[in-house]
């Protein structure tokens, strides 16, 4: 039974969200957007206590606020959704809609849908903050329960694993690991095999102890404290070097891993990256062997990973990413990291942003690009550089030179790339003169703005921009084309020639004039182009323009290019 | 293993039955509820740690209850995989969780008395009389079209076809009656309530529509039972083949046609051939009767095979029971109906306690039970009439009952009009409607809430009235607790009972009607499981619910033969078997052939097959006046008079 959507209303720092999920989810965007609020209401819904209708799971922390002067009491009731849905007829196990045939609702195609909504409130009645769940129907009205059956048996249908950023592997691997106390649990050693080796653990105890002398004065001293508090006649001290009870034994089971070249250390001694991926490879094997006896055969886990990338190297973050879509169950995960974002399929992607205070949400829909279109992401974006996808706004520009040149621009102005947070990204190479860009950005809620050349290719950028204007957006809001051929010229005709073409030796400039035989734009761009030369190419040369606009002040930069990058920090501070 | 020592041959065939549809014709006292709570239990054991349903499906609360109880002790931990209940609430059940597909919101009311049906189909007639460009025959009344309507809801007819149905065959002012039925239907969609015949006629609509739906509860329920089949009605039957059809092999249909008495109501014989030809059932017989005396077995097989249309190769009961005691049978005649009931009263109270409890007097009409009801009275003996009973009676359970409604259904002017009455009963203040409306209307504010702000602007409020309808009420306005709230009701009422009231009448029954609200709601908590059920949810059990109070242990039952269809009774006195009385006087007029001759016949046999022990059978020579002749049944079960 999969979750196809969780509907948030006013909890924490969400006042409203509709989050669509697939069978492996990844969350990203800034902090403060939502993410582990997100995990933490799936949590909350399907962690409830058993047996109780009513309960006290929301805190008045939980609600959200709308401003300074609200207060929990008076706040709109938390309401939080889960959605869990049949894509395609007879997918959920026979168990699955027998047992949940009281709150099964059927779509007109007869999949299964059921609804599970947490609702959160104070009472003035009680003064106290009390949560409800109820099941609904598909048009949102409650549905009426004969008794708690179908809410106890959904939270062992679908049982939530929550493994938080900080993930203590001695806590998982400890007695009350979430997964590992399952296994525990199963072994059981039949009664006569039992006191055999329990008989055997006390006497390697007693040799490894009894080999000591020390060890036996110890034993008694410690029994004479037999004098100030009562302890038992016989043997009050017993030392054990190693448990001599199974269930003890148990208890003490421990993971050692052996690296490359050194000792078997116990997990807990190897580095957080190590042991992280240990716990994640214990969700694994628990869903692989225990899942069917710890819940029920026809359970689907659904398992909430907070920042899998933690203390990890970013080879091993990307072999994560793949890992993740090969994991049995329902997989929600909340990341920061280009490396992981970069080996997960495009459509699981969901971006969280704030828009005007609302969070919003921004995913490839399957099917919403063509394969072409994924390639072109792939290749320039997705792949090699994923960290694209965490900014807010992004500035297309054509050729190598915008691309070297702009964000000295932007920090000359006072605007910091990190700060800002826009990435420059070049298009001249990608197919459909860039489309594909525009749609993603679009798609996932990615601010973005086209820097295009001058000349007659330049207004063809421009005009395919056009075709991804948001409703109510003008062209100039998205677009921009230089005065000139491109941004040297751009420079060239607002002040800079001089500084340019004083780059060029003297006898390359004598050249050039023979060249162009008195054509004043060819002898232009002959000269821009042996001044990038000169100065040992594109990137060279942006940095000793900047160190000259820097000579001459911020003002001196072409107001075309002024304008531009005041329209992308606008964008991209929402 | 469910233990099948002590069933017979036959029964036990049934139990174990798992080669396709099976049809159990089951004669009375053959023990056919131990067979279907024993066929339960057998397949619940046999698929433990399933997790299919069993659907059984019964024409009673009571029934229900009863195999529920059986099944429970048979297999207790299995218990919440069947579904045992009525036809009625199963229909509910669906409506609530996928009645979104026909467009029916889960909050509807259900309308379980006639009255509350007259005064939507009077609203109905006002609408359509508002409307100038049409106009409708005067004689057009409510409670004389009610019975139309009622038919062509059973029949399920859809209100675009009534008119062109209705002229077909042959019904003055087809027209106007196909406008009537539609206002109605739409006045039920608009009022978001539901009466039984269109539970039932909406449960089709729905399965019809849905077709995925059928196939949805196939998979949850593998198995399909149903008792007494003989009494569903066409549009039950459809509803039945719908959710058979995916896999009929598991259908498994308990019946006897000897005890069609329900035809009136749409039961038909034909209803079990339909079941042969759309299902190919086998069928197996229940002939052994475990309940009565030979020789009553012997009367009622003598009268029973005088019927023509009986199922192919029925066979006769066989008496179970052994040995025979002098006065089993006793026949007496009369002079006069009075003096008929006089001596059954007489007979009655001189024996002792214990027999006495064990006594029940039938008769196929209401009028001759209230005239032994009255002689067995006057012989101090206390009697039950078991009649159903749809709507409470004294002031106090009307008031509660409607508070709960306006509760629930903000704008129910019916149950607001109610309210009012109930509480002018009560306390003696009159509520006009007209106030409220337009204060409600005013303030913007539910009728309820806006009833109480004009009761609260008396001056002449009594202090304990000022806190119910201000303090105690809170929780139900504000969070719809309403269990609370109707104790409070309660004590209130017997407050004002105790001081002097206008109305005393007010407080008829309330005793026992008090008594009766309690059971109901520790029948419905326990049916829930000790969930606090929903306002909504509880006044749907409510309606579904008779409010007849439970018998007390020492009166005589006086049913009618239709109410005591299903019991057993220690001494059965039949009264009135007089022809016009039994068979009654419109089967006369129909003929010695008649299906409805048929239908008496099968009244006189499920009255006389009721006895444990004795059976008397009582006829006058005049009875209210007229003079009649002996019952040509007596003549047929052999009795020499």
């Amino acid at each position: 039974m999969r979750l196809k959507e969780v509907q948030i209303e006013n909890f924490r720092g969400i006042r409203s969200l509709r989050l669509p999920l697939d069978g492996l989810t990844v969350l990203i965007g800034e902090n403060n957007t939502g993410k582990s609020t997100v995990l933490e209401a799936i949590r909350l819904v399907l962690t409830r206590g058993f047996a109780v209708r009513r309960g006290s799971q929301f805190t008045e922390y939980d609600f959200h606020l709308k401003d300074a002067s609200a207060s929990p009491q008076s706040a709109d009731s938390i309401s939080i959704t889960l959605h869990f849905a049949e894509a395609q007829e007879n997918e959920w196990p026979d168990a699955v809609t027998q047992q949940m045939n009281e709150v099964i609702q059927l779509d007109t195609d007869g999949l299964n849908h059921i609804w599970l909504q947490a609702q959160g409130a104070y009472q003035a009645d009680s003064a106290a903050f009390e949560t409800r769940w109820v099941f609904l129907n598909n048009d949102g009205a409650e549905l009426v329960l004969k008794n708690a059956t179908p809410l106890n048996l959904i939270a062992r249908l679908t049982p939530v694993f929550f493994l938080s950023a900080l993930r203590d592997a001695s806590q998982e691997f400890g007695q009350r690991g979430q997964f590992w106390s399952g296994f525990l649990k199963s072994i059981q050693l039949p009664d006569d095999q039992r006191q055999r080796v329990e008989e055997m653990l006390r006497d390697v105890n007693s040799s490894v102890v009894g080999a000591n002398a020390g060890l036996t004065e110890v034993t008694r001293r410690i029994a004479d404290a037999g004098r100030l508090v009562p302890l038992d006649s016989v043997a009050p001290v017993v030392l054990e070097a190693i448990p001599t009870r199974i269930f003890d034994m148990v208890g003490k089971i421990q993971v050692h891993l052996k690296s490359a070249q050194g000792a078997k250390l116990p997990l807990q001694r190897h580095g957080e990256g190590t042991q992280s991926l240990a716990v994640l490879m214990l969700f694994q094997a628990f869903a692989a062997a225990n899942m069917a006896e710890a819940y029920a055969p026809e359970s689907t886990p659904i398992l909430a990973l907070e920042e899998p990338e933690a203390h990890l190297h970013p080879s091993a973050i990307r072999s994560i990413g793949l890992f993740l879509g090969t994991m049995a169950g329902q997989i929600l995960v909340s990341s920061h990291s280009g490396d992981l974002v970069s080996r997960v399929p495009v459509t699981s992607l969901r971006r969280l942003h704030k828009r005007n205070g609302d969070t919003e949400v921004g995913r490839v829909e399957e099917g919403a690009f063509t394969d072409r279109e994924l390639q072109a992401i792939d290749y320039s974006i997705r792949l090699a550089k994923g960290h694209y996808l965490f900014s807010r706004c992004w500035l297309l520009v054509e050729g190598e030179s915008d691309f070297h040149l702009m964000p000295l621009l932007f920090e000359l102005m006072g605007h910091s790339q990190d700060r800002v947070s826009f990435s420059v990204l070049e298009i001249s190479q990608v197919i459909e003169k860039g489309e594909p860009f525009m749609k993603f950005a679009k798609a996932l809620g990615i601010q973005w703005f086209l820097m295009a050349d001058g000349d007659h290719a330049g207004n063809d950028y421009v005009n395919r921009a056009n075709n991804h204007l948001a409703t109510g957006e003008n062209l100039a809001d998205r677009a921009r084309a230089l005065l000139h051929a491109d941004i040297e010229h751009e420079f060239w005709h607002n002040g800079y020639d001089s500084f340019i073409e004083n780059m060029v030796t003297n006898t390359r400039k004598r050249q050039i004039t023979a060249e162009a035989a008195g054509d004043d734009v060819k002898k232009t761009t002959l000269l821009i182009k042996a001044a990038i030369k000169t100065s040992g190419g594109k990137p060279a040369f942006a940095q000793a323009l900047v160190n000259e606009i820097r000579h001459r002040g911020v003002s001196t930069i072409p107001q075309t290019i002024q304008d531009i990058i005041i329209r992308v920090v606008q964008l991209a501070g929402g | 293993m469910i233990d099948l020592s002590s069933f017979n041959e036959n029964q036990r065939e049934a139990v174990l039955w798992d080669k396709g549809p099976l049809l159990v014709l089951a004669g009375p006292g053959s023990g056919k509820t131990r067979v279907l709570t024993a066929r339960i239990a057998r397949i619940l054991e046999q698929s433990e740690g399933q997790h299919f349903r069993l659907l059984a499906l019964t024409f009673t609360n009571k029934a229900a209850a009863e195999m529920r109880g059986r099944v429970e002790e048979l297999v207790p931990k299995e218990l919440g995989r069947v579904r045992l209940t009525t036809f009625h609430s199963y229909a509910a059940e669906l409506l609530q969780q996928h009645g979104n597909h026909i467009n029916l919101r889960p909050d509807f009311q259900i309308l379980s008395n006639e009255a509350d049906r007259e005064a939507l189909l009077d609203d109905a007639l006002g609408q359509i009389r508002k409307d100038l460009a049409y106009s409708m025959p005067e004689h057009f009344k409510a409670s004389q079209l009610l019975p139309a309507i009622t038919r062509l809801l059973d029949r399920c007819i859809p209100p675009d076809r009534a008119e062109v149905l209705l002229q077909q065959s042959n019904v003055e002012n087809a027209i106007p009656l196909a406008r009537v039925y539609a206002a109605y239907r739409d006045a039920l969609r608009r009022t978001n309530s539901l009466d039984f015949p269109s539970l039932i006629a909406e449960t089709l609509d729905l399965l019809n529509e849905v077709p995925f739906l059928v196939k949805h509860i196939r998979k949850v329920f593998k198995h399909i039972l149903v008792d007494e089949f003989q009494d569903t009605n066409r549009t039950q039957y459809q509803i039945l083949s719908l959710i058979a059809r995916p896999d009929p092999s598991t259908l498994f249909v308990v019946a006897d046609d000897d005890q069609i008495i329900y035809q009136w109501n749409g039961a038909n014989p034909k209803r079990i051939q339909a079941l042969r030809d759309d299902f190919g059932v086998s069928e197996v017989q229940l002939p052994e009767n475990y309940r009565c005396p030979p020789l009553v077995v012997e009367l009622a097989n003598a009268l029973i095979e005088k019927n023509l249309n009986r199922s192919v190769g029925k066979k006769p009961l066989r008496a179970v029971k052994q040995g025979e005691s002098g006065d089993v049978v006793r026949v007496f005649r009369f002079e006069t109906v009075d003096k008929e009931a006089e001596w059954v009263a007489q007979d009655i109270a001189q024996k002792n306690g214990q027999v006495r409890a064990g006594c029940a007097v039938l008769a196929r009409t209401k009028k001759l039970l209230d005239l032994a009801g009255q002689k067995l009275e006057a012989a101090g003996v206390p009697v039950y009439y078991a009649a159903r009973k749809d709507e409470f009676k004294s002031a106090p359970l009307r008031m509660l009952h409607a508070i709960l409604r306006l509760a629930n259904a903000q704008d129910d002017r019916q149950s607001l009009a109610r309210l009012s009455k109930a509480f002018y009963e009560l306390e003696g203040i009159s509520i006009e409607l007209a106030p409220v409306l337009s204060r409600a209307s005013a303030d913007g504010k539910d009728l309820l809430r806006s009833w109480i702000d004009e009761v609260k602007c008396r001056d002449s409020l009594e202090d304990r009235t000022k806190r119910l309808l201000e303090s105690d009420i809170k929780p139900l306005l504000t969070s719809l607790n309403h269990l609370s709230f109707a104790g409070k009701l309660f004590v209130w009422a017997e407050a004002c009972q105790a001081s002097a009231r206008p109305d005393e009448n007010a407080f008829n029954e309330f005793d026992e009607e008090r008594q009766v609200w309690n059971l109901l709601v520790a029948d419905i908590a326990k049916k829930y499981e000790g969930e606090d059920v929903g306002l909504y949810q509880f006044l749907h059990e409510l309606d579904l619910t008779s409010k007849t109070p439970p018998k007390p242990l020492n009166a005589v039952p006086c049913f009618t033969i239709h109410a005591s269809k299903g019991m057993e009774f220690g001494h059965v006195y039949l009264m009135g078997l007089v022809e016009d009385q039994l068979p009654s006087w419109a089967a006369l007029k129909k003929g010695d052939t008649s299906l409805e001759m048929q239908e008496e016949r099968r009244n006189c046999f499920v009255a006389i097959t009721r006895a444990q022990e004795t059976l008397t059978l009582t006829f006058s020579a005049q009875v209210f006046g007229w003079e009649k002749k002996p019952s040509r049944f007596l003549r047929e079960m052999g009795i020499e008079i």
